[in-house]
């Protein structure tokens, strides 16, 4: 799971709230860290692609999102963000989003790697799928409400492009991964055939339940030749040994179970070298997908007036296509956007725009955006966004990123854009999004 | 869930047989068979389906060890999961297992063990 939690940067009201807080959020970068098996190099390897996580589309309807053009890429099974609206860091998060893939959690079973791999719009769809809840407090409708907000989102991709073999030698380290675990499964299997064959409570018992199946066929010969009264008796004899084959045979199971669980232990504690090596060449290995994106991504927005759950009601929705190509180190997308406002139909606004992203694969990703919103109902100006967005790996899966630039109109502290976001994964190099 | 599974499989005197393995969460697997002595599948890499050889009087007695190596490659999850399906006895059998791996990149190894069984 992948928590976000972003800090408005602002001047210092509190500085023990403040430092407070960074007291916290350095202890949660440094838990995971710590919390890391043996052997695992954290900082030798830093897959980037997982750490330009775009914003919950619930998020992005709420407003203050690190980027409005959001990077396609696919969910994880589940994530949550949270979010810290809150000038100067004086208070403790209060904006959370709850985003999972339906598709991975409920049909993960069946997706092989040759669906996962694949790039068609049917299959892409449902491995993209995912829907978010996020709700956010008074942040967002100024300072002399206490209203809370709840938008519920949805996206996925139709376009998701190819995964980049060439990349970073990834078919190479793709076979040398194959010949590795077709090396160790060798000796697995064979030492657990060896042992299967070879355990003497196993043997017993496939004996015992050979003479009740030997047992039924001679009860079947009788059959055929008895009288009605011997028939019964021979059903039900037949019947008993079936039972007794059945209860062998969960004997056998049990036995079966205990085998392969304390082989499977002390064989991985004799091949401990060998799954680090393993460890190590996955965790260098980058499945990047370079090619033409489409996103797909929409939510709606209720409102709950002084926080009373019987005033809700829907504010605001909208609908919104992200495109373009990906290669390797460039990225451009465009985003067009329509955003409904079912309060005041004059809030209704177009967005269209663009972001260009610079990706240094190891390290670090460097972005422009440039959004402009247009209000159709109105005579109203067109207002506009623009921002640069630095996202910087200090660890496996734990990104820093810092926004800086010009945000939309409306926003109680300005338009002056600064963002610091931290991106934290926990158990797992999952991606946010 | 688990990673192991032993089933005793009722074959028919002309069942024909067919082993399916499914590598789930979008990982990379590969399976070794053993049927009795003889190592019928050898380092088959993702999912695939395979008549066995014989019909169920060939396989009657016989024990069938699927070993299943699953490795950790997708950065977006840690589960790894491997399918096992029977199909052409007396009924079908599916039986899926899941395990999420300790650490990312790391591997699970799956069994399973059947016993054809006629009677």
């Amino acid at each position: 799971m992948i928590t976000g939690l972003k800090q408005y940067c602002g001047a210092g009201k509190s500085l023990i709230l403040r430092l407070f807080v960074m007291i916290l959020t350095l202890a949660a970068i440094m838990a995971p860290i710590r919390a890391e098996p043996p052997g695992t190099n954290a900082d030798s390897i830093l897959p980037f692609d997982m750490l330009l996580a775009p914003p919950s589309p619930g998020f992005v309807l709420l407003g203050g999102e690190p980027s409005s053009v959001e990077r396609p890429g696919t969910p994880t099974d589940l994530a949550l963000s949270i979010l810290n609206r809150t000038e100067d860091l004086n208070v403790f998060p209060e904006d959370f989003a709850l985003e999972f893939a339906p598709y991975w959690l409920f049909f993960g079973r069946q997706i092989d790697y040759r669906e996962y791999e694949a790039d068609k719009p049917g299959t892409n769809l449902l491995q993209t799928l995912s829907l978010s809840f996020a709700t956010t407090s008074e942040a967002a409708f100024g300072p002399d409400t206490t209203s809370s907000s709840v938008a519920l989102g949805i996206r996925f991709s139709l376009l998701r492009g190819d995964i980049d073999y060439e990349f970073d030698s990834l078919r190479q380290k793709d076979e040398l991964l194959s010949e590795m675990l077709r090396k160790n499964l060798n000796e697995f299997s064979a030492e657990l055939h060896q042992i299967h064959e070879q355990d003497e409570i196993v043997r017993l018992l496939r004996e015992q339940r050979e003479s009740y199946i030997e047992a039924i066929g001679e009860f079947r010969e009788q059959l055929e030749v008895a009288d009605e009264s011997t028939r019964a008796l021979l059903d039900i004899k037949i019947k008993m040994h079936e039972d007794n084959i059945e209860r062998v045979s969960k004997q056998i199971g049990e036995r079966m179970e205990q085998i392969d669980g304390t082989f499977i232990s002390d064989f991985r504690a004799r091949n401990k070298e060998d799954l680090k090596s393993i460890r190590t060449l996955i965790s260098s290995m980058q499945f990047r997908r370079i090619g033409w994106k489409l996103d797909v991504a929409g939510g709606i927005v209720f409102d709950f007036p002084d926080d009373h759950f019987d005033e809700g009601s829907l504010s605001r929705w909208g609908v919104w296509l992200t495109t373009g190509p990906e290669w390797r180190h460039w990225s451009a997308l465009g985003v067009f956007r329509y955003l409904g406002n079912d309060d005041d139909s004059d809030e209704a606004g177009i967005d269209a725009g663009a972001r260009l992203i610079y990706d240094n694969i190891k390290r670090f990703a460097i972005s422009a955006e440039g959004v402009v919103r247009n209000f159709p109902n109105t005579d109203r100006s067109d207002e506009w966004r623009a921002a640069l967005q630095v996202d910087y790996a200090i660890a496996k899966n734990k990104t820093v990123s810092f926004t800086f630039g010009r945000d939309f109109e409306g926003n109680k502290s300005g338009n002056l854009l600064t963002l610091l976001n931290l991106v934290m994964g926990f158990g797992s190099s999952r991606p946010l999004h | 869930m688990s990673t192991k599974v032993y089933k005793s499989y009722r074959l028919e005197d002309n069942s024909q047989v067919t082993l399916k393995v499914t590598i789930g969460h979008g990982q990379k697997g590969i399976t070794d068979v053993f049927l009795g002595d003889r190592k019928i599948i050898d380092g088959k890499l993702g999912s695939f389906e395979e008549k066995l050889p014989g019909t169920g009087r060939d396989l009657n007695g016989q024990s069938m060890l699927c070993t299943t190596i699953v490795a950790d490659i997708r950065t977006e999850t840690d589960e790894t999961s491997v399918r096992y399906a029977l199909a052409g006895g007396v009924k079908p059998y599916v039986q899926p297992l899941q395990e999420s791996v300790d650490s990312p990149g790391d591997v699970k190894y799956y069994t399973a063990t059947f016993d054809f069984l006629v009677y």
